[in-house]
Order: C-alpha cells, then sequence, then structure tokens
C-alpha cells in the first residue's frame, strides 16, 4: 500500500491518503495539482512537509518507472535499444543482463521489430510504447504515467493500455484525460486546487 | 470565400503528404492518429511550408491565423498584456479567459493550458476569415474544450478548419476527413484525394562507419588547412572526393553570415597586411570539413569514442553531454524555424527590434527543456558512468582516406616549416 500522511507540497494539500495496488487514475482541472501529486508520489521532487511510503520505504529507496507528459519529446537515445536499454546501462548492469533484459521487456509489449530502429523514424504510437518499455524495463514497483495520454489518439492511448496491462507493476499511478480510459482503472483520485475531493470507483464503471 | 488545395503533394522524409480539396465556410474537421501528417498539412495550407508540386489558391479570404499545436512558440512578448497585444487584440477585451491578474505575468511562466487558452482567445478575437487549428484542444481541460467549441459556433461564415486527434469533445462540423499515412481521406474511408504514386525517397548512405577515423580525420584535416595554405588545398581535395553525398551545407542564411564573419577579416587584413587572402581559404576550407563533420554525425558516435578513449566511468558521462549537445543544435534548428513561423503568423519580422524576444524565447525554450532531461536521467537512474561497449564498422577505404588525411596534415606542416 501507498500511504500519504500530512503531505503539503505548492498548492497541494493531503491529510491522508492510501493507495491499493493496482491501476490508479488521478482526475482533475488543469493547475489542480496533479503533476504535483505524481512527482512527489515517485520522488522525483521531495515534499515540504509530510510523509510517502510505498510498501514502507520512501519513494526514493523504491524502484520507479516513469512515462512523461510528452514521450516523443523526451528522448536521450538515437536507437531504440539504447533508449529502452539505458536505465540499466546506468545502474551499469554487465551488458549481457542488459541485452537479455531488454529484449525481454520488448518481446513483451510486442515491440522487438523495433530494437534495430532510429527513433525519430518511429510513429507516435510506437514511440509511446518504447517510453512505457523503458519506464517498466527496471521491473519497477510503481509505475507513473504523467499526462502521456493528452496528446495521444485513442487508438494510441487505448494500445498504451493494453500493453500495460500485459506487463503490469504493482502499482500504476496515471492522470489521463480520457474518461473511458480512467473508467477501467481499479481505483480514481478526484483533485481540484491542491485537495482530493472524491476517492474510488466510478459509480458508472 | 474559399481556400482551394489543387492537388498538392509534399513529401517529408518515408512520408508524402497530399491533399485535393475545396474548402469553404463553416468547420472542416480533420482527424488522423498522430503522425499521419497532419501539423505538416495545416503548414501547407496555411503557406508556412511550400509543396513541391501542387498549389494553395484563396479567393475572397482577407485574413487568415494558423494555431500552432505548442503555445510556447506563439510567444513574442514579456508580459502577458503586451503578448495579448502583440496578437493586434486588447487585454479587455478578452478579461473572462485571461483575468486581470494575470496581465503582469512572463508568459514563459504560464502552464501549457493556460498558455493555449490565451492563443486561442487572441485568435477568436481577431476572427480571421481562414482560421487553422492544429491540435487547438491539448493540454486544454474538459470545461475550456466545450467553451471553445462553443465559441467555433460562432464562425459559421468564415472557413475553419481543424486538425485534431480529439474524439470526446470536438465541434459540430460541416465536413469531415481523416489523415491517414498523409493522404487526405473522407470520413468514410474512400480516397478522397487523387490516387498519386509516391516513390521513396532513396536511402543515403554514409561512408565512415567508424566515428573514430572520421574524428581523426576531421582533426588532422583541419589543422592542415589552418597551418598552411597548401594544407588546406589538399584538404580541399580531400572533401571533394569523400564529401560526394555528405556535401550537405546547412541553411543559406547561416552560411551567409558565417561567410561574412570569414570575409571581413580576410579583406581586411589583406588590404592592410597583406595574407587575407590566404587566411579566407584555409577558414573557408576548415567550415566545410566541419560541415561534413556534423552532416555525418549519427547518433551514439560520441559514446561509442568517448568511451574508447575514456572508459565507462568518465568516458560515459562524456560522451552522453556530446550526444546530448548534438541533439540540442538540431532541437535549435527546428526551434528557431518554429519561432519565425510564429513571428510571421502575428504578421512581424525578425529584425532589430524582435531578436531579443526572439532569442530569449529559443533560450528559455532550451532551459526549460534541459530541465525537462536532467529529471529524465533522474528518474532513469542516472548518477555517473554506465555500461557502453563500443562497436565500430571499420572499412579499408575508411583507413585509406584517414591515412591521406594525416598525409596532409604531415605535408602541411613540411609546407609551413
Amino acid at each position: 500500500m501507498i500511504t500519504i500522511t500530512d503531505l503539503s507540497h505548492g498548492i497541494l494539500r493531503i491529510p491522508a491518503l492510501s493507495i491499493e495496488p493496482g491501476i490508479t487514475t488521478v482526475f482533475g482541472p488543469n493547475g489542480a495539482g496533479k503533476t504535483t501529486l505524481l512527482s512527489v508520489t515517485a520522488g522525483v521532487i521531495l515534499p515540504e512537509a509530510g510523509l510517502i511510503l510505498i510498501d514502507g520505504s520512501p519513494p526514493r529507496s523504491c524502484e520507479i518507472g516513469w512515462v512523461s507528459e510528452f514521450p516523443d519529446r523526451n528522448i536521450l537515445f538515437e536507437r531504440v535499444f539504447d533508449e529502452i536499454a539505458a536505465p540499466l546501462r546506468f545502474r551499469r548492469l554487465p551488458m549481457e543482463m542488459i541485452e537479455d533484459r531488454t529484449m525481454k521487456i520488448a518481446e513483451r509489449l510486442s515491440i522487438s521489430r523495433l530494437l534495430n530502429r532510429k527513433m525519430r523514424t518511429l510513429s507516435g504510437g510506437e514511440k509511446v510504447l518504447v517510453a512505457l518499455a523503458t519506464a517498466l524495463v527496471t521491473s519497477p514497483l510503481l509505475l507513473v504515467i504523467d499526462e502521456a495520454d493528452s496528446h495521444l489518439d485513442e487508438e494510441t492511448a487505448w494500445e498504451m493500455q493494453d500493453a500495460l496491462r500485459s506487463n503490469q507493476p504493482p502499482y500504476v499511478l496515471q492522470s489521463s484525460q480520457y474518461q473511458n480510459i480512467a473508467d477501467v482503472s481499479d481505483d480514481h483520485i478526484r483533485i481540484h486546487e491542491g485537495f482530493v475531493i472524491s476517492r474510488g470507483m466510478n459509480q458508472d464503471g | 470565400m474559399e481556400l482551394i488545395a489543387d492537388a498538392l503533394i509534399y513529401r517529408q522524409g518515408d512520408m508524402t503528404i497530399a491533399a485535393d480539396h475545396r474548402f469553404v465556410p463553416g468547420t472542416t474537421l480533420i482527424t488522423g492518429r498522430i503522425g499521419s501528417g497532419k501539423s505538416t498539412l495545416s503548414l501547407l495550407l496555411s503557406g508556412q511550408v511550400k509543396p513541391d508540386t501542387g498549389t494553395i489558391r484563396r479567393s475572397g479570404i482577407e485574413s487568415e491565423i494558423l494555431s500552432l499545436q505548442f503555445p510556447e512558440y506563439h510567444i513574442t512578448k514579456t508580459t502577458v498584456a503586451d503578448e495579448i497585444r502583440s496578437w493586434g487584440v486588447d487585454p479587455n477585451a478578452i478579461l473572462t479567459v485571461i483575468p486581470e491578474a494575470m496581465w503582469r505575468r512572463d508568459p514563459h511562466t504560464l502552464s501549457r493550458g493556460e498558455l493555449k487558452r490565451l492563443n486561442l482567445a487572441c485568435i477568436l478575437a481577431r476572427d480571421p476569415d481562414l482560421l487553422i487549428l492544429d491540435e487547438p484542444f491539448s493540454s486544454l481541460d474538459a470545461d475550456m474544450k466545450k467553451w471553445f467549441c462553443h465559441e467555433l459556433q460562432k464562425r459559421k461564415e468564415r472557413i475553419t478548419i481543424i486538425f485534431t486527434h480529439e474524439r470526446e469533445i470536438i465541434p459540430d462540423s460541416d465536413e469531415r476527413f481523416v489523415m491517414r499515412d498523409g493522404q487526405l481521406e473522407d470520413a468514410g474511408g474512400s480516397m478522397q484525394s487523387r490516387t498519386i504514386a509516391c516513390p521513396h525517397p532513396e536511402e543515403t548512405q554514409s561512408r565512415f562507419g567508424d566515428g573514430r577515423l572520421r574524428l581523426l580525420s576531421v582533426i588532422c584535416l583541419s589543422l592542415g588547412a589552418f597551418i598552411s595554405i597548401g594544407g588546406a588545398l589538399l584538404a580541399f581535395v580531400w572533401w571533394t572526393v569523400v564529401a560526394q553525398k555528405g556535401r550537405r551545407l546547412p541553411d543559406k542564411r547561416l552560411l551567409a553570415a558565417l561567410g561574412v564573419l570569414i570575409l571581413v577579416p580576410a579583406v581586411v587584413t589583406e588590404i592592410l597586411v597583406g595574407g587575407g587572402i590566404s587566411y579566407g581559404i584555409r577558414m573557408g576550407v576548415i567550415l566545410l570539413i566541419s560541415f561534413w563533420a556534423y552532416a555525418e554525425f549519427r547518433g551514439g558516435d560520441m559514446l561509442d569514442i568517448f568511451v574508447w578513449f575514456f572508459g565507462e566511468r568518465f568516458g560515459f558521462d562524456l560522451g552522453l553531454a556530446a550526444e546530448m549537445t548534438l541533439q540540442s543544435f538540431h532541437l535549435a534548428g527546428s526551434d528557431l524555424r518554429e519561432i519565425q513561423r510564429a513571428f510571421s503568423i502575428k504578421g512581424m519580422q525578425i529584425d532589430y527590434k524582435t531578436i531579443i524576444p526572439a532569442a530569449l524565447t529559443l533560450l528559455l525554450l532550451h532551459i526549460r527543456r534541459a530541465d525537462e532531461t536532467a529529471n529524465l536521467l533522474a528518474i532513469r537512474g542516472f548518477q555517473s558512468g554506465g555500461t557502453h561497449k563500443p562497436k565500430f564498422s571499420t572499412f579499408p577505404k575508411d583507413v585509406i582516406m584517414t591515412i591521406f588525411a594525416v598525409l596532409i596534415a604531415i605535408l602541411s606542416l613540411i609546407y609551413f616549416w
């Protein structure tokens, strides 16, 4: 379980919140604090005050995967293989293990055929799947998807959801603009001006 | 009033964008998956990009605006109030969308959603005869999307063309099309445009698979060309032999600027003390060599070379930094084009008065991007160093050309002494 206690950061004020394993969608209008909530939960930024624990450990000591708002503009390497393998390389794992794990994740997301392509030549949807593979290659405890689908067409957004479900980490925290994608998630958190205003499944879902 | 796209064809990499349609007053909705060519067609229709063949004709259209997908490119001023005025709109006219409290803020500090609101409000206030919108809904929340759709209903007498992937909240449209692999088609799926055979552009094969040899050659040739005029001439011969395919030169204006930078001191030196012509030739050759090296650069080269030379700890960090610097050069080029577009959309020119805000926009875009990249590196777990096994494919021809490059440097040295 992810537990958030007495959190205060920017406009975000969350006295107590717990998130069960599964896919949780965060909702809210522009400027409500969605990205801030995702960032502090992932340990990308340290909160001004408050405590966040993922299965009892602070976020920075956990393995976290992140898919950013613009998967096609946040690319480090030119070749698909190098991009997916980057997190493993940064951890200085031996080359054989890097190759093995990169191949495996590519296979599970059905993008093996892309490994030798250049990032620049991929379609938008393929780039998103590569970004997802890169986030999943370290087998994270928590995967965060920050508005990644707000610049995607619906087919591509669903492709990403399908790929995610075939390879789901224990916790997934995503912000989405598509109501029907949010409807199929396990849980939702609606925030407004920094406060959690509703919790739990949608009535109609 | 109408906009006619007459057998438009434009090639971009592997894709061919094609459209043949008469756009009339009302709302035309063009959907399609990302990467299907929507943005490019929006640039073609607005005249920002010239088609390879075919023409765009307008009749009865007196004013037009293109709204770009990324709102930050539209910024030309340093306060929100001035930014609104730069669109030719009185800030009081759009108070319901952009409240007075925001007027004094720097537009670069607004979120993408807020910036998009600002742009759309200004564009609607201008009420142009022809309005082309590239992804107007991205970054907007549901309430703003509904507001924008409502506002568009008031434009029935004018032409509105919307490119979007949005499905849930869209305005009522008079016509709908889908972009598929660059082709504009009826929403039903039948081919709307004339079927056009589009041959794939041939793959350009570059030489020097081994980045180490290429780097060594560039160093030797630059040195040779710098030391003596004889070396410069030999290096020029080398360039004409090797850089047959990679003889790509940058933008004409950049070339002219660099040319002037070399010519002025050369002419002044020639007149005052002599030797200026030799300086001009030597620098010119160095420039040609560096353009070639830049055009031949392939992603991963720097990482390979640095790790091979300095090892997986320092070499990896240096190589990664070099890779990113080179990528940011590529990005700076495309950013510049976008900024030029933004200025021309507002009917402004980049001149001595606007060069500073334009440069500021470019700088801030890069700082923002550097910040995003730093975050990305941290998220991916980068601390220092990394695993990398450099791979080089060395061809005999490359070795021979490198030997010649080294010889040129040595000959140049001898000639100098």
